[in-house]
């Protein structure tokens, strides 16, 4: 009896060891955001500037990055690829499309669109996770480029119309070292796996300073060269290009 | 929601493919690459530096390693890749220094059968030393400007593949090759002492490697050794003039030489020679765009037109249609990407003719192919050289440069280009009476196409 006693409370007091541990999904996305904004400074950014420089190492490519934003869902995207091409990308909330130094212009539309949505959702300094997703889960612990992490499955909600991605958060640190989502282009899905690293803080907020991302066999390394808030954005550069038209049908192959 | 997912990698994010079309050639390694065609009496002189057994090993293994990592297929063509590592490395038994060790590189990444796989030695190698060596002996570039100095130079000849020898197309007036005395249909034997044989089997098109040996620093010389009409064979000495365009440079990809080319033909028609498929092209083409709109027809030229980046089609496609032209598939390990245009309400929309042949190559081909499946244009000329596999160049150790098979395609109508090629609507092929007689069968059979597509429309404009 006494030995019964003793291994019931043996178990208990186990259980209770290991529920004191144990850390839900909740609490991890609570930590995670005192981690990246640890001054509450996120909450009162109305625009903000980027600068991102890339490399495409193993072809020896470079090439910059600026992204213009105005919280929380008003986003202006210009890629440039000096000799070969120059994207400019612009969501204003609702409608997005595309003017491109070689292809012309173009709307954006159906699951790029979705994407569109969702990226620059994800891109805002203010959203918080309830404004983007609709739940997050515990999937397997995972060792990130030597960190242990944990690993949090994140549906979007229904509006972006998107699959869940996966999002590596430092048991330490509770700072984002890995993704995993389907990005999508005009040109189709693919999948891409983005790597952060170098915390730095900017206006007090923490930014991943080094962010290596691979998708369909191609590596590019961008640095932030720049993170400023509060810059001027003008009404006139969300202004949609009057000659854009939602493009014709296909043309019927012979 | 920077506090969650952090706020870095999304601005890219949205442009990795567009990156990976502007990146991902499908284009061959340019041939002033190979080592034949710059096998000059310099160059023989010159030893290839020696490679040690352990570096040998070392760039072996990345070449294999990375050929798999990114080849489409997981089963590599159905090639066993274990036993082809293991046979090359074998093979390094005997192999001494750089350009031995090239040429094995090369022959394990040819065991899988398919275009677009090429290793490339350093760029600091031999054969560009005894090239500027080369071209320091002969040049007279003092007195070009810089600007010039910058440009490609040329001789002036178009070649073409007639009656299975290389022949000259076509002379531009006020060219060395015109001063020379150089006529169309003349037959083209051999540059710089490099004998040009159609019968070897060769990786690329054999006038797309002749054309490119054309190519060189302004005020450099070649020889060019060739026969005329009258079966006289003539050796003559040619000097590079400054093309006006310039050298297209894109990360550790090979440089080539910018080729764009508007003319008006007359009765309404316009010509546009383009090549390679790279961005400047497009840029030029957006250029004439207001002064092509004033013609009714238009003869685009992609006749030894070795590819470019896979961005071209969608690009060029849209300045080409209103409507959405949908150019096919190109699948990698992860990806199933369509490559379709983007089109403009400012494209051309009168009819046109696309000329191909033997040379129209990997990105030429996808380009020709999807202008003709979705009924945009008619193809003139010859089969083309089935050469079309998406793929990327790489840096890799010790400045080894890799090309590799990164996706597989198949054009709008579901059929495959790799090694079956384009076919056009309408065969064409030069013919020596007709090149003699300064005829290019090709555009002749286009202009004709055109006008009767001219009278059509007049025809239906009037009924209604």
């Amino acid at each position: 009896m006494k030995r019964s006693f003793r291994m019931i409370f043996g178990i208990l007091a186990f259980s209770a060891c290991v529920s004191a541990m144990a850390i839900t999904a909740d609490e991890i996305v609570d930590k995670m955001q005192k981690a990246h904004d640890p001054e509450g400074k996120a909450k009162n950014v109305k625009t903000s500037l980027m600068k991102v420089n890339v490399t495409i190492p193993m072809q020896r490519i470079k090439m910059s990055v600026t992204q213009k934003f105005r919280e929380p869902d008003q986003q202006i995207t210009t890629t440039e690829l000096p000799g070969v091409l120059k994207v400019i990308q612009v969501f204003d909330g609702k409608n997005g499309w595309e003017i491109s130094s070689l292809a012309g212009k173009r709307l954006i539309k159906d699951k790029e669109l979705d994407f569109l949505k969702f990226s620059t959702a994800i891109s805002s300094i203010r959203n918080e996770f309830k404004d983007i997703f609709a739940k997050a889960e515990l999937g397997e612990d995972t060792v990130v480029e030597g960190v242990e992490c944990y690993q949090l499955i994140m549906t979007p909600k229904k509006e972006f119309n998107r699959d869940p991605m996966k999002c590596y958060v430092d048991k330490k640190t509770f700072l984002t070292r890995k993704t995993e989502m389907t990005l999508v282009g005009e040109q189709g899905e693919m999948p891409g796996v983005t790597i952060m690293e170098d915390y730095k803080s900017f206006d007090g907020i923490l930014l991943p300073a080094k962010v290596t991302m691979e998708a369909a066999g191609l590596k590019m390394v961008q640095t932030v060269e720049k993170f400023d808030i509060d810059v001027k954005i003008e009404d006139s550069e969300f202004k949609m290009p009057g000659s854009l038209t939602a493009p014709a049908p296909a043309t019927e192959a012979k | 929601m920077i506090e969650h997912i952090g706020k870095t990698p999304y601005p890219v994010a949205k442009f990795a493919a567009v990156l990976l079309f502007a990146v991902s050639l499908i284009i061959p390694a340019p041939c002033e690459d190979k080592p034949s065609a710059v096998q000059t009496p310099v160059l023989k002189k010159l030893e290839s530096p020696k490679v040690s057994r352990e570096n040998s090993e070392k760039i072996l293994k990345e070449v294999w390693t990375t050929v798999k990592e990114k080849h489409y297929d997981e089963k590599m063509n159905n090639v066993d890749w274990d036993l082809v590592y293991k046979e090359h490395m074998e093979m390094l038994d005997g192999c001494s220094n750089q350009e031995q060790l090239v040429e094995i590189l090369n022959g394990m990444v040819k065991k899988l059968g398919q275009s677009h796989m090429h290793v490339l030695s350093p760029p600091n190698r031999i054969e560009i030393r005894a090239r500027s060596m080369i071209a320091k002996e002969t040049s007279d570039a003092d007195k070009l400007s810089d600007e010039e100095k910058r440009q490609p130079g040329d001789v002036g000849l178009r070649l073409c593949l007639a009656e299975k020898q290389i022949r000259v197309l076509e002379v531009k007036p006020g060219s060395a090759g015109e001063g020379a005395g150089i006529k169309t249909g003349d037959m083209i034997t051999s540059i710089n002492g490099i004998m040009l044989d159609p019968s070897q089997e060769t990786d690329l098109p054999i006038n797309f490697i002749a054309q490119s040996m054309l190519l060189g620093k302004p005020g450099t010389e070649l020889a060019l050794e060739y026969v005329n009409s009258d079966n006289v064979i003539s050796k003559v000495t040619l000097k590079r003039k400054p093309t006006g365009s310039k050298w297209y440079q894109l990360g550790v990809i090979p440089a080539s030489a910018v080729c764009f080319e508007y003319r008006k033909l007359g009765e309404s028609i316009a010509y546009v020679h383009l090549s390679p498929c790279f961005s400047d092209q497009i840029l030029l083409f957006q250029g004439i765009l207001p002064d092509l709109r004033t013609q009714k027809g238009l003869i685009i030229d992609m006749r030894n037109n070795p590819g470019g980046i896979i961005l071209f089609p969608n690009a060029m496609g849209g300045w080409l249609s209103d409507k959405e032209i949908f150019f096919g598939s190109m699948k990698t390990r992860t990806a199933n990407l369509k490559i379709k245009s983007n089109p403009q309400e400012e494209a051309f929309k009168g009819p046109i003719a696309v000329l191909i042949d033997g040379g129209t190559a990997s990105v030429a081909e996808i380009f020709s192919a999807g202008l003709q499946d979705s009924g945009r244009a008619s193809l003139f000329g010859e089969v083309t050289s089935g050469a079309c596999l998406p793929s990327m160049f790489m840096e890799l150790s010790m400045g080894y440069r890799l090309q590799t098979v990164t996706g597989d395609f198949t054009r709008a109508n579901g059929k495959a280009i790799e090694k079956i090629g384009v076919t056009p609507d309408f065969p064409v092929s030069p013919l020596l009476l007709d090149l003699k007689a300064g005829k290019d069968t090709a555009i002749e059979a286009a202009k004709i196409w055109l006008l009767e597509k001219f009278k059509k429309e007049e025809n239906s404009t009037v009924q209604q």
